[in-house]
């Protein structure tokens, strides 16, 4: 009967399960991805849907939107115009599909364009920019800046960051390859600098060997560096070619030069070699490294830029639902608002929002080959949007934060790389929540930089003092004309952090270093991790010796404080001026060992003594009781004392949970040895005996299961 | 009788299983040939090597071996004769599984050798020979030391360059050491425009009256006297040339210390100067390492022959690692040691070799100082890092690197340091620091910036110092520098990590680090001003449970583990070395107090537990809390006992006797609860033979785990 009863119970409870979980599901919204999971395109368009299911499962995590999950439906586009448009039928004819986004390369979106347009379905391209391809549809949206605003800025960095006065523009003979020229050769006249071009070969064309030797028997004078325009392979050829006739002026590319594998097609001719970037994760946000990070872990391996944008489209349409309604045109209507700076979105690629031809604006950022790889340039330029700013333009501008070409505003950025080693960490205060560390700190920067004004900003005041230990001229290197200085301090200070104790002392403890200029924002410095210098050494001298080193992280991000700082011009919902933090992250691992001693095993011993309790025959039940009050009270001095080497904490430790454990069992304990000696004592000794057997059998196991549950739990937590 | 039997075979037993265990382990080990003077008058040179060799084996050893297996050293004596070293060469060489040899301390035996080594193909390190006559440009043959032409052409450089002489007399023995010596010091000499006139001596048998009748007729004009000689030859020179009267600075080859010069000299070791292939005082912290290990084991002081034979033994087992247990592989790696990218890190500096074989090493200036020599105040060292040779031409102006004859020099500045402890005010080893009063003292001569001298285990802002005297003497000998002297009152808060494995029979050393703040070992050396210090025992340390048991000092440079940063910095490279002056005090717990306030309570608590035994088992309740008032005593106390001490990631001595305490008490309060089972079972006699064994196996193993623990507390290296 008991078992039966036990039954039906089971089984209404999965029922409800099912009833419950399964309109859940129905009731999700569906979003449509249309990327090349197949054929030669297939790892870039995994990547995109990695990138959109990290977003919906975060957005899921948090509750879904409105309370409903968001669903992925996915189509191969196969990378080809055909695949593109069957992908875009199947999905704009399923009519829970809320927006697409997808479609890596330019041709299958041109070819899903007009799919979406007829069918009326907001469609988000990751990686198109081209206003060629939005075809200028209201229903299309491009997640990268528009090329030809590209190669304006770049224009304008090298008038304006470079000065240079003169250069030679090799252009792809396509469409794209001239739209670009056409475009910088305009902005190029009315900025004041001069040009000349050269045509060459365009996409999936071969350049001729010869082709610098005929068509450029000699640098014209005056040309003082040479943009190029086209794609990685006969760009980087162009280039290889150039250097190897000794032709070693700077010269710019644009994005597409730098995609694909240039380093191999340039060969040992980096020097000197700048690219223009939608983005770059060197000078991206928070958001843009936790999404990298989380990325990273998941998949092993680095995202690319339009990996991000993709994961911000799918948070702009969650957005869009949010805010306006599970509905397409009410999506649509959403991201057409986005169309100025104040109304933008604020995602992990930055302060979003779109141009009148659907391509996301977005600042050029400028990189430069160090080591093998493109970094940010020293100066950068970003379009100043903000009103404070546009107020008192005069100012900047004399004050040289601001330059103005062609009449648009631009901040002058000086980007500092940084970079740090641990030397020791002479005290790890975990109930005083802050580090002692000595350390290595360097920068390097071009032009005049107060890096005298950088500071940490967990330091604790008055507790850190930094002693210079070089300072030089970078041989080699320069940029924009510039030389590139180098400095390096050695630090000592206290740094506050407030420790995570939930697994102590099972636990993992990141030690944070935030450097960040006193009081300049992100729109003068941006402070960049010095990765090419910086070497991952283990550091040995970790005080006091209950740590190990585990590894270390670095980044430098943007953030913004949650302050408007008073400023009399700042309206409610308005972004505020970034500031820029370089972070470094030393992991360190608690010593479980001496734990194992001085914690578990006189705990083990107190329970272990009480549990002896059983072998006493219940008729002395003076001495039963005394004893396992006797370890109930030794539990809890225990506690007590381990307790007072920690800082108080709103949350139960894993020791916590060790103790609680054993006052639980204890007075499980109590209660049973009571309630035996009850019945002994009304003379029924066959349910005393039953009950004490019981007891027995019960509490050695109720103590094994519940302890090796909970170390198993914590061994798998600290891992 | 057959207990004992039992025991025999089981030590047997043992024994046989360690032996077959040991064997393999010794046949598989590299074989490394030590030809070194064991017998007549070189033999306290020859052990001294032999004992150098064997520190670094058994460290090699201690850490491993080599690719897991061990280093065997195979001695013979060459008895400091050239047959002796022709016999031990073609014995070592003989034997197949002899994979490299180190030795032979003088230069007739070694070149006795070399062609035997050379004959059979295998590579020989010299730890103590440079000559490019002796090395005879055999593949085979490498040396520890400098080519005595290295050290000519420095030793004119340093005295045209630093010392600013433009005249020298040069004194030069007329066997093949002295003409080759005399040979590379003229012609750098004419290069520098450093004017030089030669005049042999003879090897052996100097004449009384060299000096009178052909020295003095030649030393108007002349700056100062160049000596390139033996000891015996340079000695008697030297005297005869100040017991006429002579006045002038001399300079000699790092031969003429050998011996005993001191005494051969006899008091006229005034403005002194000689060449050095290494001092100890201006090593590196590896080298302080190993003068003190050799120290410890030998009590006796190390000659830098044995650091250089140390350094030796770790090349070879490096090329072993790296290139495979093979005669010629190894003298491929040794041969690849070929310029600073990609020396060798050895105790003695970073090594590698020259073209000859030689190896390259800066010269040491010394100057005569009582009975020994001491860093002269400027050095000068070859500037190899690529950042100096990029920046060449800014650190010449800034007078940082002098060039001479197209080579670059760091001329470095030596800083003699000096500390004399006051008062310890507070050993705080649960903050990992301790608050000191001391004096310091620095000597210098030329620029330094004395006031940028910093503790590098100070804490911020805890620091305080108070300049009591600063005097600019006048030059100890004509034609001296002037040497500056400051001194200062010190008291601040430093760091240290106590290691407490053994507390409370611990011994720690609280260490003082002196450096500068930003000039790297290329512009200061700061050497350890033994002579001045007097090093009192300090009975001020508080709080009182210290006393004090001894001190160390040294100078020393060491490697940062960083580039900060440096963007002309490649992966693998050496850094600028940094000088550090580090005084260490050693102080011992009392332990008296410890006995009382730590080791009486817990005796009692447990002794408290034995009366459980003698209370008759039918009173089980009172056996039983009382049992259990101990062991929460044992609990509360150890708590309490922890507190006054930093955590820590190991097991602490005293730990081990709480620990022991909990396992024993459990063990007890089982018994007693098995012995009252059986009691209330009515099996009497066996709760009366569990409760008999009880008594005796506790208290017996209680006295025997505390017993142990107390012996291998004492017993355990202090």
């Amino acid at each position: 009967m008991n078992r039966n009863s036990h039954r039906s119970m089971l089984l209404l409870a999965a029922a409800s399960w099912v009833l419950c979980s399964a309109p859940a599901a129905a009731r999700s919204y569906v979003i449509g991805v249309a990327a090349p999971l197949s054929g030669p395109r297939r790892s870039s368009g995994e990547m995109l849907l990695n990138a959109l299911r990290l977003k919906a499962d975060r957005i899921n995590a948090d509750g879904g939107v409105l309370g409903r999950r968001i669903e992925l439906l996915v189509q191969d586009d196969e990378g080809t115009i055909d695949g593109a448009r069957q992908a875009a039928v199947k999905l704009t004819s399923d009519r829970r599909v809320l927006a697409v986004i997808g479609h890596y390369d330019s041709e299958p979106a041109a070819a899903a364009v007009p799919v979406y347009t007829h069918a009326q379905v907001p469609a988000f391209l990751p990686s198109i920019g081209d206003s060629a391809v939005m075809a200028r549809s209201p229903w299309v949206f491009g997640g990268t800046y528009d090329l030809t605003s590209e190669a304006q800025s770049m224009a304008v960095f090298i008038k304006a960051v470079c000065r240079h006065s003169s250069v030679l523009v090799f252009h792809g003979g396509d469409e794209y390859g001239r739209n670009l020229w056409g475009a910088f050769g305009a902005k190029a006249r009315r900025v004041g600098l001069k040009v000349r071009d050269i045509e060459f070969a365009g996409a999936g064309q071969g350049l001729p060997g010869d082709f610098v030797e005929r068509n450029l028997p000699a640098v014209p004078a005056g040309v003082d560096a040479i943009v190029v325009f086209g794609h990685s392979a006969s760009g980087g050829a162009l280039i290889r070619q150039l250097r190897e006739r000794r032709i070693s002026l700077p010269v710019y590319g644009s994005s597409r030069v730098a995609s694909g594998d240039i380093m191999t097609a340039v060969g040992p001719y980096t020097k000197d070699l700048y690219a223009a970037f939608p983005f770059m994760f060197d000078l991206g946000n928070l958001q843009s490294v936790e999404f990298r990070k989380a990325y990273r872990d998941r998949h092993g391996a680095q995202p690319s830029v339009f990996a991000l944008f993709a994961y911000d489209g799918l948070g702009m349409i969650a957005e869009a639902i949010r805010a306006k309604g599970p509905e397409r045109s009410a999506i649509r209507g959403y991201l057409a608002g986005l169309d100025a700076p104040t109304s933008a979105y604020d995602g992990a690629s930055g302060t979003l929002f779109f141009g009148k031809d659907g391509a996301m604006v977005r600042d050029t950022v400028m990189g430069l080959v160090m080591n093998g790889v493109f970094r940010p340039c020293y100066q950068q330029l970003r379009v100043v949007t903000e009103r404070h700013t546009l107020d008192n333009l005069a100012e900047k501008v004399k004050l040289g934060e601001v330059v103005v070409s062609d009449q648009t505003p631009f901040f002058v950025i000086d980007v500092v790389y940084a970079g740090i080693e641990y030397y020791r960490i002479d005290q790890v205060a975990v109930k005083d929540l802050s580090f002692d560390a000595e350390f290595f700190l360097w920068l390097k920067w071009s032009g005049d930089v107060d890096v005298d004004n950088l500071q940490f900003l967990n330091e604790v005041p008055g507790k850190g003092y930094r002693i210079e230990m070089r300072r030089a001229i970078v041989p080699d290197q320069w940029d924009g004309g510039r030389d590139v200085r180098w400095v390096s301090y050695r630090y000592k200070g206290t740094f506050l952090h407030p420790y995570d104790l939930h697994h102590f002392p099972f636990d993992r403890q990141e030690l944070p270093l935030l450097l960040a200029h006193k009081n300049r924002n992100a729109n003068k410095i941006q402070l960049v991790v010095d990765m090419g210098n910086i070497v991952d050494r283990p550091i040995g001298d970790i005080y006091p010796q209950e740590w190990r080193y585990v590894g270390r992280d670095d980044f430098g991000a943007t953030f913004r404080y949650a302050s408007a700082f008073g400023n009399p011009t700042y309206r409610p919902g308005e972004a505020q001026a970034p500031y820029s933090v370089y972070q470094t992250t030393l992991r360190i691992q608690r010593i479980l060992f001496p734990y194992l001693v001085t914690l578990f095993l006189p705990l083990g011993i107190l329970i272990f003594v009480s549990l002896l309790v059983l072998l006493i025959p219940k008729e002395q039940f003076s001495s039963r009781n005394s004893l396992v009050m006797s370890s109930l009270l030794g539990v809890l001095v225990y506690h007590m004392a381990q307790a007072r080497s920690l800082p108080q904490v709103g949350y139960l430790m894993q020791s916590d949970l060790y103790f609680v454990a054993a006052y639980m069992l204890l007075a499980f304990l109590i209660l049973g040895v009571n309630l035996v000696n009850i019945r002994h004592s009304r003379h029924q000794e066959e349910r005393a005996a039953w009950l004490d057997m019981w007891l027995r059998r019960e509490f050695i196991l109720g103590t094994l299961a519940v302890y090796v549950a909970l170390s198993v739990y914590a061994v798998m937590v600290s891992r | 009788m057959s207990r004992l039997r039992r025991w025999a075979r089981a030590g047997l037993r043992l024994a046989l299983v360690s032996a077959a265990l040991a064997v393999p382990a010794a046949a598989g080990s590299y074989r490394i040939g030590v030809a070194v003077p064991l017998s007549g008058p070189r033999r306290p040179r020859g052990e001294m090597l032999l004992r150098a060799l064997r520190l670094k084996a058994d460290e090699l050893n201690a850490a491993g071996g080599v690719g897991g297996r061990g280093i065997e050293l195979l001695v013979r004596d060459d008895r400091g004769t050239a047959e002796g070293a022709r016999k031990a060469a073609a014995e070592l060489a003989g034997d197949p599984l002899v994979l490299a040899v180190i030795g032979h301390y003088d230069s007739e035996p070694a070149a006795a050798a070399v062609p035997v080594y050379s004959s059979d193909h295998v590579p020989v390190f010299l730890p103590s020979v440079g000559d490019s006559g002796v090395l005879a440009h055999s593949r085979w043959v490498f040396s520890g030391t400098c080519s005595g032409r290295d050290e000519a052409q420095t030793m004119a450089v340093f005295i045209k360059a630093v010392r600013l002489h433009s005249r020298v007399l040069v004194l030069h023995t007329g066997d093949q050491y002295g003409r080759d010596m005399w040979d590379a010091f003229a012609k750098k000499a004419e290069r520098i425009g450093l004017r030089t006139r030669g005049l042999e001596v003879p090897a052996k048998n100097v004449p009384a009256d060299l000096a009178a009748h052909r020295l003095l007729p030649v030393l108007p004009g002349i700056d100062a006297v160049v000596v390139l000689g033996h000891s015996a030859t340079g000695g008697v020179v030297i005297r005869q040339l100040r017991e006429h009267g002579c006045r002038l600075p001399v300079w000699g080859s790092s031969r003429i210390v050998s011996g005993d010069l001191m005494a051969t000299l006899g008091g006229h070791a005034e403005d002194l100067h000689v060449a050095l292939p290494f001092m100890f005082d201006v090593g590196s912290l590896k080298a302080v390492e190993f003068r003190r290990k050799y120290l410890e084991r030998y009590a006796s002081e190390p000659h830098p022959f044995g650091l250089f034979a140390y350094d030796g033994l770790g090349l070879v087992a490096e090329a072993i690692r790296t290139k495979g247990p093979d005669r010629a592989a190894i003298r491929d790696y040794l041969a690849g040691l070929d310029s600073p990218a990609n020396a060798y890190d050895g105790a003695s500096g970073r090594l590698f070799f020259n073209r000859d074989g030689s190896m390259a090493r800066d010269t040491i200036m010394a100057t005569a100082f009582g009975d020994g020599f001491c860093p002269t105040f400027q050095q000068l060292r070859l500037v190899t890092d690529r950042h100096s040779l990029d920046n060449l031409a800014g650190k010449v102006k800034r007078g940082e690197i002098i060039v001479a004859d197209q080579v670059p020099y760091f001329l470095v500045s030596v800083v003699y340091a000096g500390i004399e402890w006051y008062r310890v005010d507070q050993v705080s080893v649960k903050d990992l620091s301790f608050d000191a009063e001391f004096f310091v003292w620095l000597n210098w001569s030329g620029e330094f910036d004395a006031d940028n001298v910093q503790f590098l285990n100070e804490v911020a802002g805890k620091v305080q110092r108070v300049e009591l005297r600063r005097v600019t003497a006048p030059p100890a000998f004509r034609g001296g520098p002037r040497i500056h002297w400051v001194s200062y009152r010190y008291k601040g808060t430093f760091l240290h990590p106590y290691d407490l494995h053994r507390f409370p029979f611990d011994r720690q050393e609280l260490h003082l680090r002196l450096s500068h703040k930003d000039l790297d070992a290329d512009r200061v050396l700061f050497v350890a001003d033994r002579i001045n210090i007097v090093g009192r025992p300090i009975s001020d340390i508080y709080p009182h449970e210290w006393r004090d048991v001894g001190r160390e000092d040294y100078g020393a440079t060491f490697r940062y583990a960083s580039a900060f940063g440096d963007p002309t910095y490649r992966p693998g490279e050496a850094q600028a070395p940094y000088s550090v002056y580090q005084t260490t005090l050693r102080i011992q717990r009392l332990l008296f107090p410890y006995l009382v306030t730590l080791f009486l309570p817990l005796g009692i608590l447990i002794f408290v537990s034995f009366l459980v035994l003698l209370i008759p088992k039918e009173q089980f309740s009172t056996r039983n809390s009382l049992v259990m008032s101990s062991l929460l005593g044992v609990l509360v106390y150890h708590m309490a006992q922890a507190r006054s001490l930093p955590q820590v990631g190991y097991l602490m001595t005293s730990d081990l006797y709480f620990v022991s305490a909990y396992m024993l008490l459990a063990f007890l309060i089982l018994g007693v609860n098995v012995v009252n089972i059986l009691h209330s079972r009515k099996q009497e006699e066996r709760a009366a033979r569990l409760d008999l064994w009880l008594r005796r196996g506790f208290i017996a193993g209680t006295l025997a785990a505390y017993a142990a623990l107390t012996l291998s507390a004492m017993q355990a290296p202090r």
